[in-house]
């Protein structure tokens, strides 16, 4: 079991992100999609995404993944996401990086210390009313997996 | 007579089989009708209240922790539930009940859904703040802040009405 876990975080950190190959992240296409693990079942519903699922942590970052780049190593990832965290992920909120980035202020940043093909939604404003604004605009472009 | 909010208020079982003629009788059916809208109203108010304070309820024990959604979100204080309701409480009777969201800041997200993927969604804060955004049918955009306690407040339920128009 032990093993299969090493190989899971193997497969989601990406071969060549500790060898010497490794140049760091690759920039992010606009029609690349964009994963976003929902843990909470509020966050969703039967026909959507819910403008809380892309509210910015305290950290005033949307952690997402680069679906498209995963490829075939999207349910690995998921698995490794779902040991880490010891949650299990209860949907997935699918966006293409330009609808992200069509929105004034916002900007998918790569972000690879901890897993390949991760990154962030950044450039949220401070004021919650304007977060609230942009997020509702990406739930709404958002579709559920 | 007794009701619960359960209990809806029958307008016929109080209108008089065979109403009076005379001028005295008129108004009595006034009064009644008067009563009638009155507990009907404050039975919807009651019934919403009643259904806020159970999603509440179900709401707080899921994000009791911190970290409820997995990104380190901020656990959902007794003082938020208790702005919810008061918020919810300070709306006219006709606004239907809203759905509660939980948000990564500790704050809970109510929200109404129009036609044409229509939204207004209003976060409670502990300290009465109330933070919103709202898209609208014809897909114009609002958004601000205003207090619980505030003059302004009817602002927030217009934009409800034109969600929900």
């Amino acid at each position: 079991m032990g093993k299969i876990k090493e190989l899971l975080k193997a497969i989601s950190k990406g071969c060549s992100h500790d060898s010497k190959s490794y140049l760091g992240p690759l920039p992010i296409a606009p029609e690349e999609t964009l994963a976003r693990f929902l843990f909470q079942s509020r966050h969703f519903s039967k026909t959507g995404i819910k403008q809380a699922a892309f509210l910015p942590a305290r950290n005033m970052e949307t952690s997402v993944f680069r679906k498209t780049r995963l490829g075939q190593a999207y349910s690995a990832t998921k698995k490794v996401i779902e040991d880490e965290r010891k949650m299990t992920i209860k949907a997935v909120a699918l966006i293409t990086a330009g609808d992200v980035e069509k929105e004034e202020h916002l900007v998918v940043k790569p972000e690879e210390s901890d897993h390949r093909w991760h990154a962030n939604i950044i450039g949220w404003p401070e004021n919650k009313h304007e977060q609230k604004q942009l997020a509702l605009i990406l739930a709404n472009c958002a579709t559920k997996e | 007579m007794t009701a619960t909010a359960n209990q809806r208020f029958n307008y016929e079982n109080f209108t008089p089989a065979t109403p009076g003629c005379s001028a005295v009788a008129e108004a009595a059916l006034k009064k009644i009708d008067n009563v009638v809208f009155y507990i009907n109203d404050s039975l919807s108010n009651q019934d919403r209240q009643i259904i806020v304070a159970n999603r509440l309820l179900n709401l707080s024990k899921d994000c009791s922790i911190d970290n409820w959604d997995g990104y380190n979100g901020i656990a959902i204080s007794q003082e938020v539930l208790n702005q919810t309701l008061e918020f919810t409480k300070s709306l006219s009777p006709d606004i239907p009940t809203p759905d509660l969201c939980p948000e990564p800041d500790g704050e809970i997200a109510v929200e109404w859904y129009g036609n044409n993927n229509a939204i207004i969604s209003v976060s409670v804060g502990e300290k009465g703040t109330l933070n919103y955004a709202a898209i609208f049918p014809d897909k114009n955009k609002a958004n601000g802040t205003e207090s619980l306690n505030g003059k302004n407040k009817g602002v927030i339920e217009g934009h409800i009405k034109r969600v929900l128009s």
